[in-house]
């Protein structure tokens, strides 16, 4: 069954995605034919009338908070008087402990209760 | 003098798939992910007619699963209800789900799970009741629109980078195939373990492309911290419709979230008929 995306002509807002499409098509809208139902891992793009890639997810990596953010200059002090060995032993355990919350969403905030009631 | 009308539903309830020593039973997806794992036996024999039964059910992992229900003996199950959405997140129950379809006394129930991950596990139980004499004539029959067993997930709705702004229709089924009498609604994020707050307004809609009939509007979501980053409600309904078979069905969302990955949802119906 084909499969089309319908989308506004002057804009490239696209109203809907089927393989049932009112025929004739009203008034300035246009009928993308698709090889399928489009993949997860794309999205439509209103500029090229047609479905791209999905841009990766970036996430924030909560050890690097650490190391980095200003609100946690007193653990980078210690942290840069250690050796190399020790700051290996610091990070594994580390990474242990946050386990699935090591990465946060770039929205999310670092502490790990913040936001949370 | 006790109020017992004979007229009266839901006199007898009765659980099963429970677990020592509080828990549910195990559900477990097959090594291979995105495929069927062995059913589970919830009870070996029904006490009696039921009218229809509660599935209260969650994941044990964060993932993505599919949850079938089936009643009959061993290597012949037939399912009653297929691919139950569960995108919650670990050990949390997605809700007590209510199915409008009858099991008669003596029956077999059984469960089993897909899920994106191999050998993941899920807990379920049923739990159902009894008519009274007058219990309308329960619906027969639940078909599963908008699931996708390759990622064992829901058809992806995107509510597009503009916020508070409806996005396009997805097409969940082109032509139903039984006249619909109440449809469930089950919601999920895709398994977005990383996703944000956020709020999502869902529509659900018949008709062909860009001449769709919204008849359920605005149903309201949120995910976030405080759901554990679960879209809750998980499941929505049943609610009572009148659609008729061969219509199209589709469904849009609009989003406080703009991120081209959180902003997603899933969404699966069922039809019951």
């Amino acid at each position: 069954m084909a499969w089309y995306a319908i989308y506004e002509t002057a804009t490239g807002r696209l109203r809907s995605v089927g393989t049932v499409i009112t025929d004739p098509l009203a008034p300035g809208l246009t009928a993308l034919s698709l090889p399928g139902r489009p993949a997860d891992t794309t999205m439509w793009d209103e500029v090229t009338r047609s479905f791209i890639p999905r841009p990766v997810k970036v996430l924030a990596d909560r050890l690097q908070d650490l190391l980095t953010h200003a609100d946690y200059a007193d653990f980078q002090t210690v942290w840069n008087t250690l050796n190399a060995a020790r700051k290996q032993q610091i990070r594994d355990a580390l990474i242990r402990l946050l386990g699935g919350r090591r990465y946060r969403n770039q929205s999310e905030p670092i502490g790990l209760d913040a936001g949370v009631p | 003098m006790a109020d017992w009308s004979l007229m009266g539903d839901g006199q007898r309830f009765d659980t099963v798939g429970e677990t020592s020593p509080t828990d549910g039973a195990t559900v477990t997806a097959d090594v291979s992910a995105n495929t069927e794992g062995a059913y589970t036996q919830l009870v070996a024999s029904t006490l009696f007619d039921a009218g229809g039964f509660l599935v209260i059910a969650g994941n044990n992992n964060k993932a993505s699963f599919l949850l079938d229900i089936a009643m009959g003996a061993a290597a012949a199950e037939q399912i009653i209800v297929a691919d139950l959405l569960y995108q919650v997140n670990t050990r949390m129950i997605a809700g007590a789900l209510f199915i409008p379809l009858p099991i008669p006394a003596g029956t077999r129930i059984a469960a089993r799970c897909q899920s994106s991950g191999g050998s993941n596990t899920m807990r379920a139980t049923v739990t159902y009741f009894a008519g009274g004499w007058l219990l309308a004539q329960p619906l027969s029959r639940c078909t599963t629109y908008g699931s996708a067993a390759a990622d064992s997930g829901g058809s992806q709705l995107d509510p597009g980078g503009t916020a508070n702004t409806k996005g396009a229709y997805t097409e969940l089924t082109a032509s139903c195939t039984e006249d619909i009498k109440a449809l469930l609604i089950a919601v999920g994020n895709g398994a977005n373990t990383t996703s944000t707050n956020g709020q999502w307004l869902l529509d659900v809609a018949v008709g062909a492309a860009t001449s769709e009939q919204i008849i359920i509007p605005d149903l309201f979501i949120e995910s976030g911290l405080t759901t554990n980053l679960t879209m809750m409600p998980a499941f929505i309904g049943p609610i009572p419709v009148n659609i008729p078979s061969a219509t199209r069905i589709a469904a849009r969302v609009m989003s406080t979230v703009t991120d081209a990955t959180d902003r997603l949802i899933d969404v699966v119906v069922y039809g019951f008929s």
